[in-house]
């Protein structure tokens, strides 16, 4: 009860993020007629950054109605089917298992090199000129990737913005300094 | 023309941002003038500090990295000045009534 209480109070940050994946291998196993029926943490390995759902094959879907007690816990337990036909839902599972740690969502999508190009300047320069235009290169760059803009061509508006916010950052500076002589 | 007649006569349609602004007028003269990002930003701020424009911010937008986009409207002194920018247009072309 402390336990879960202190649980509660733990700030989102500190919360497991939940790995979908031994779900989604459990899915694509079914939807090609096999059934686990033993799944549990300890069938669930772990390494790294792939974690694979250990296939205690027992049957096929078509066995699914037939009555769940007693629960089988291993392929060497199961009465049925036969060994070979076990063994090469083992190996279908395994597979399974495979493709999907490889096709396993991706991690979050990092900064583009010409995005995390435009972000360096966004800090050097006052917030009106970083969001105006940083931003409106920002939105070209997207619609360029979208159309399938060349490398060069995205290039050339990165160094084009970094041309023109210096211009615009000196000649806003310049102005202020003007502006303050003109006061006295 | 200037960056700054054509963008007035661009804003008369309706408030803008920077990119659609270069679009609009782009489009507006058949590409005959397409306007850069060097030269836009600066002649929309001289002409909000001009009292022809006044800006506002949206809401932030994903595609710009969380940055909103800074609208440009046209105040009523703006639509004089654009008023005065087409007649004087007009007239260098011989379009005013009488110029003939």
């Amino acid at each position: 009860m402390s336990r879960s209480r202190k649980a509660k109070r733990r700030k989102n940050a500190h919360a497991p993020p939940v790995d979908p994946r031994p779900a989604v291998s459990l899915n694509f196993a079914h939807e090609r007629g096999m059934v686990h029926r033993d799944i549990k943490p300890e069938n669930i390995l772990h390494r790294g950054e792939m974690s694979r759902a250990d296939f205690g094959i027992d049957g096929t879907a078509d066995d699914a109605s037939r009555p769940l007690d007693p629960p089988v816990h291993s392929v060497a337990q199961a009465s049925h089917p036969s060994p070979a036909i076990r063994a090469l839902a083992v190996l279908a599972g395994f597979a399974a298992g495979e493709f999907l740690a490889s096709a396993s969502p991706p991690a979050p999508a990092r900064p583009r090199r010409a995005e995390r190009a435009l972000g360096l300047l966004d800090r050097m320069l006052p917030r009106r000129i970083a969001v105006e235009e940083i931003g409106d290169a920002l939105e070209q760059l997207a619609r360029m990737r979208a159309e399938g803009a060349s490398a060069p061509a995205v290039w050339l508006v990165v160094t084009l913005t970094w041309v023109f916010c210096l211009i615009h950052w000196f000649s806003y500076a310049l102005g202020k300094v003007k502006g303050k002589k003109r006061r006295r | 023309m200037t960056a700054r007649a054509a963008l007035l006569q661009a804003l008369i349609a309706g408030p803008g941002y920077g990119l659609d602004l270069i679009e609009r007028v782009k489009r507006q003269t058949n590409g005959a003038i397409v306007l850069g990002q060097g030269s836009i930003y600066p002649a929309l701020r001289a002409m909000e500090d001009e009292g022809l424009l006044e800006s506002y911010e949206s809401e932030p937008v994903p595609e710009r990295g969380g940055r909103p986009r800074v609208f440009y409207r046209v105040t009523a002194e703006g639509h004089r000045a654009a008023q005065g920018d087409r007649s004087a247009m007009m007239g260098l072309l011989g379009l005013t009534p009488g110029a003939a």
